[in-house]
């Protein structure tokens, strides 16, 4: 057990590392933790909720679909009646034990009485894919290229979006199929809604068709959630054939998802308070006043030209683990390149500026915040999202109110905003509405000081050679400690030919290695390594994130987690997922992967990040002290 | 132009079991009249776009269950109507009587700011039927109720005929739309450390 | 909700804020701070774009907040204006903030689209706002974008000649697409702006 992480606990890293737990005992070697725990095998409910699931027509683009509520008191039942008319919807209250059973076997979330946990199919090899396999048409599917299931019906934007395999994947911003509504069948085949509506049932925002087309549709929305607020409930999901139905509530904004994605329900309601999130930070809190004074308030036009800054997001949802691991990422830079960075806008934070971030893309170079403030990662997320999202802010520089959820969701910040170059852009936030002149010198002066010293080239550089490579974690179980090379890798990228890479990528890593994310729990951070071979595609990657977001989901979950350690096997990947008190590890190996060899591997992986820490995390005071 | 502004409009169909409320609503949405009854459960909604001095809007139509057993649908139901839509059929009192429970109810459950100026409409279903011979509420007691409770805007209308139905709802599109004009302004606030921390407004006149 | 701290910057329209520290530094350098105001959608960026860079992009992108940009030129009598222009946006959201970029501009350039009669009332919105809340000897123009779109006008000239004149404003017709007027627009407005008194 020579590269246990135990035998870190040597480093001063690590204490540094962790400063709250300080006689800390060091996180027991993974082997430990497996031996002490039997694989983990699929929730036994899941096998009974998938066979209420089966051979049920699907509800959602059923004409007539029956949901039924079952509450813990068995004599009553309810049921809702979705009934389609030409352009219409209806929601019904049904009584009666009879006509709630004919429909789909619906199960409904509820706060207060909640009856049954449905656990959403996780990528195991038992229950899942048996269950997959007798849903007729996909027999004979390779599991390979399954994520067809999951995008038929995007299959050509999907098509477009697999040229671009390696790195983040082209997509066409802003709304699409906005002539789209309810009645139309394509739009009921999509697999994946988000809708924005408020308290009186009027449309806010839809990712597909027409607000107001959609209008009818929402106010069955609505009817749904205040059907059951009345009885002094709320609706947290349903569960119709395939589709998942979930509703988040927000004072008077109602926001929700209709899924046949098989996410947990979890990582959909994430999602629907990141949507939440994203829209605070265009608005404020403030509209809640509009809907206090005024019910009948059109939040619409409020929210005009912003459907790319949501699609985006959206979007985000399927390749960025932010989305869902609530840390953000850095890009890798020598660690005296980042203190270069740090430093200046240091120096400019201490002159008034609330938060000075530096960023290339999604990923952070660096960022200094003022005294006590503190900066959610996913405010980092959102922030980042919008500007990005938002073409005006490439065509020149920028001051803009825009409103941080996490830091104070009622009043709007000012942003400074100016990308240096194509895809990295500094933005300066400040509560003062009059330092527009002031943040532009502040800009200028950091501007000189990237050149002089050579960050922006660094940066672009490190864009070139990418991040972490599978393929690159050592194979020999010495500490490294080597300062100059890239991440550690045993040569620098530009002595290799091209070719080399590639044919290394092709192999994946040791051990079957395909891909990892690791997440450092003190810092909010994390780092992920480069999709490799076989993870090529945009259509594997993003089931990979979905595997991931199951497995996050359950070792999080609050009644049968936390868990310190899963290994997962399934026709796809070995999964393997290992959480401390200072980090949480998720690893994606071949299917035949031996498990020994695997858990060697993730030692290795970790060892290997805590060799190039100073590279690939924003290291030293952290502004993200909550 | 994109996203040129558009109004969205919430409007409630409220009345007794039977008047003709969903046949009115399919009258003027679909132009469809089906001599088969049946009645509505809980709720329909439907979606009209019109066009109005120059101006597109949308009509969110809410066709609401007129049993009893279906009326408790709830406070958030009627929460931020535009309009709201009382049905009777001109064949029988007992379905004009209830008109003003209807109107009571609408204006408890959903309080409307200005419960007096409130818009709603008042249709006299049914006329075409029996040539009117069975017909039991003249209009003259029609328009005098609703004379009574502020100058509500009556109709005489046939779902099946198509007779006023067009009429009817343009001028509920135009009373939902006046109601709708005096808009909430969103002033957002903005953290200033320079002023003494206080959230301030900026474009507030005062 | 509170007074607004900004009304009395607002009213005296005291150059602060978003001003450039020295505007109009001597009388043959002026700088002038300029904001371009109306409905979304009627090609305020582009008409800025097409003026400070000579370009356009008839892909259309929606501004956030406010950009900002900078050009000079040089007039026959050789003095050279510096713009600072705010490139304002049109959202309804914004509309609330809009105080914070339009206080103490000398000039306001207030646009419509000529195929749209709601812009050309959103327009007659702002000049009311700026004519209530904007620096008292602000320079007022109105630019009726899109002119190429002959064929789908729905504000005639004579409208807008009117409307500016009532007002006490410059007339303008543009299209920032073909080009037409745009250095016009500004040379106008350049013209306009009151030298100050060399000392």
């Amino acid at each position: 057990m020579s590269c246990g992480l135990s035998s870190l606990s040597s480093s001063d890293e690590l204490d540094d590392f962790n400063p709250r737990t300080s006689p800390s005992t060091p996180p027991k070697p993974l082997e430990e933790e497996l031996a002490s725990l039997a694989l983990t095998l699929p929730h036994p409910q899941l096998l009974s909720d998938q066979d209420d699931v089966n051979g049920v027509s699907d509800g959602f683009e059923a004409d007539r679909s029956m949901f039924g509520i079952q509450q813990s008191d068995e004599e009553m039942r309810v049921g809702l009646v979705f009934e389609e008319h030409v352009g219409g919807n209806s929601v019904s209250v049904v009584e009666g034990a009879t006509e709630g059973s004919d429909g789909a076997g619906v199960v409904w979330g509820r706060t207060n009485s909640e009856i049954e946990v449905d656990r959403p199919a996780s990528p195991s090899s038992s229950g899942y894919a048996g269950e997959r396999g007798s849903s007729s048409a996909s027999s004979g599917r390779s599991e390979m290229d399954g994520v067809a299931e999951d995008e038929i019906q995007e299959l050509r934007d999907d098509a477009s979006d697999g040229e671009n395999s390696n790195s983040v994947p082209s997509w066409v911003p802003g709304k699409r199929h906005g002539d789209e509504d309810d009645a139309s069948i394509s739009w009921r085949k999509r697999k994946k809604h988000f809708f924005i509506l408020s308290h009186s049932g009027k449309p806010i925002y839809s990712r597909y068709g027409d607000e107001h087309k959609l209008a009818g549709f929402s106010a069955s929305l609505q009817a749904i959630i205040s059907f059951v607020e009345d009885g002094g409930d709320r609706v947290k999901w349903v569960r119709a054939g395939k589709h998942q139905v979930v509703f988040l509530v927000k004072g008077p904004i109602y926001l929700v998802c209709i899924s046949c994605t098989e996410e947990p329900y979890e990582s959909l309601r994430g999602q629907l308070e990141l949507i939440y999130g994203q829209m605070i930070l265009i608005l404020t809190k403030s509209v809640n006043r509009c809907f206090e004074r005024n019910p009948k308030f059109d939040m619409t036009s409020l929210l005009g030209g912003t459907d790319v800054v949501f699609s985006s997001l959206i979007h985000s949802f399927g390749w960025n683990p932010a989305t869902f691991l609530h840390a953000y990422t850095c890009l890798p830079l020598a660690y005296g390149t980042r203190q270069a960075a740090g430093a200046i806008l240091q120096d400019v934070a201490d002159s008034g500026i609330l938060f000075a971030i530096l960023m290339c893309k999604h990923k952070v170079i660096s960022i200094v915040g003022a005294q006590k403030a503190s900066l959610h990662p996913d405010d980092m997320l959102l922030l980042a999202n919008f500007v990005m999202s938002t073409e005006s802010f490439r065509t020149s520089e920028s001051f803009s109110p825009i409103c941080l959820p996490r830091y104070n969701p009622m009043a709007f910040l000012y942003a400074y905003v100016h990308y240096f170059d194509v895809n990295t852009y500094l933005m300066l936030l400040t509560t003062n509405s009059d330092s527009f002149y002031h943040l532009k010198e502040c800009r200028i002066r950091i501007e000189t000081v990237l050149l002089k010293s050579n960050v922006l080239s660094e940066v672009q550089r490190s864009m070139l050679d990418g991040g972490m490579h599978v393929g690159d974690v050592p194979v020999d179980s010495l500490p490294r400690y080597r300062t100059t090379s890239h991440l550690g890798q045993q040569r620098a990228p530009s002595e290799f030919p091209e070719r080399f890479k590639e044919s290394n990528a092709g192999m994946g890593g040791p051990g079957g290695l395909w891909h990892f994310i690791y997440r450092s729990i003190y810092l909010d951070q994390y780092v992920s390594s480069e999709f490799s071979s076989p993870i090529t595609s945009r259509q594997q990657q993003k089931r990979l994130y979905r595997a991931y977001q199951n497995i996050y989901a359950s070792m999080h979950d609050k009644e049968i987690g936390p868990h310190k350690t899963q290994f997962r096997r399934d026709e796809n990947y070995v999964l393997l997922c290992w959480v401390t008190q200072d980090f949480e590890l998720y690893a994606a190996f071949d299917p035949l992967a031996d498990k020994a060899l695997a858990i060697k591997i993730c030692n290795r992986v970790c060892q290997w990040i805590k060799d190039v820490e100073n590279e690939v995390f924003l290291l030293g005071a952290s502004p993200f002290s909550w | 132009m994109p996203s040129r502004r558009r109004t969205l409009l919430k409007v409630i169909i409220l009345g007794d079991s039977g008047v003709g409320k969903t046949s009115l609503m399919n009258q003027y949405v679909n132009k469809k009249f089906s001599n088969q009854y049946k009645a509505t459960i809980g709720a329909d909604f439907l979606t009209k776009e019109v066009q109005f001095e120059d101006r597109l809007f949308t009509l969110q139509i809410w066709d609401t269950a007129g049993q009893e057993r279906f009326q408790s649908l709830g406070v958030a139901f009627y929460r931020g109507a535009d309009c709201c839509v009382l049905v009777y059929d001109v064949n029988s009192m007992k379905s004009f009587d209830n008109l003003n429970n209807w109107r009571e109810e609408f204006l408890i459950q959903a309080s409307p700011s200005d419960p007096e100026n409130f818009p709603f409409v008042v249709l006299g279903n049914k006329v075409d039927v029996d040539g009117g011979n069975s017909r039991v509420v003249s209009e003259k007691k029609a328009r005098a109720w609703c004379a009574s409770k502020g100058n509500i805007p009556y109709f005489e209308t046939s779902a099946k005929e198509g007779i006023n139905v067009e009429e009817a709802f343009q001028c509920i599109a135009k009373n939902a739309l006046k109601s709708g004009e005096e808009e909430e302004i969103y002033l957002p606030d903005t953290i200033d450390v320079g002023s003494n921390n206080q959230p301030r407004s900026s474009g507030c006149d005062c | 909700m509170g007074c607004s701290s900004s009304v009395p910057d607002r009213a005296s329209g005291r150059s602060g804020g978003l001003n450039p520290e020295n505007s109009a530094a001597d009388s043959k350098n002026l700088r002038v701070k300029l904001v371009l105001l109306g409905d979304s959608g009627v090609g305020k960026s582009c008409i800025v774009l097409r003026f400070v860079r000579g370009q356009f992009d008839p892909t259309s992108k929606v501004t956030v907040g406010a950009s900002f940009l900078s050009q000079t030129i040089a007039l026959q009598d050789s003095t050279t204006v510096k713009f600072e222009i705010w490139d304002t946006a049109g959202q309804e959201r914004y509309a609330a903030l809009a105080p914070l970029y339009y206080r103490g501009a000398a000039v306001a350039v207030i646009v419509y689209d000529i195929t749209s009669s709601d812009s050309f009332a959103k327009a007659q919105y702002w000049v009311k706002e700026l004519q209530k809340h904007g620096s008292p000897d602000i320079i007022l123009a109105l630019v009726g974008n899109k002119a190429d779109l002959q064929e789908k006008r729905k504000v005639s000239v004579q409208d807008g000649t009117e409307y500016a004149e009532k007002n006490g404003m410059f007339f303008i017709e543009t299209s920032a697409k073909t080009a037409d007027n745009i250095n016009e627009l500004f040379e106008e407005i350049a013209k306009r702006l009151p030298r100050p008194t060399s000392s």
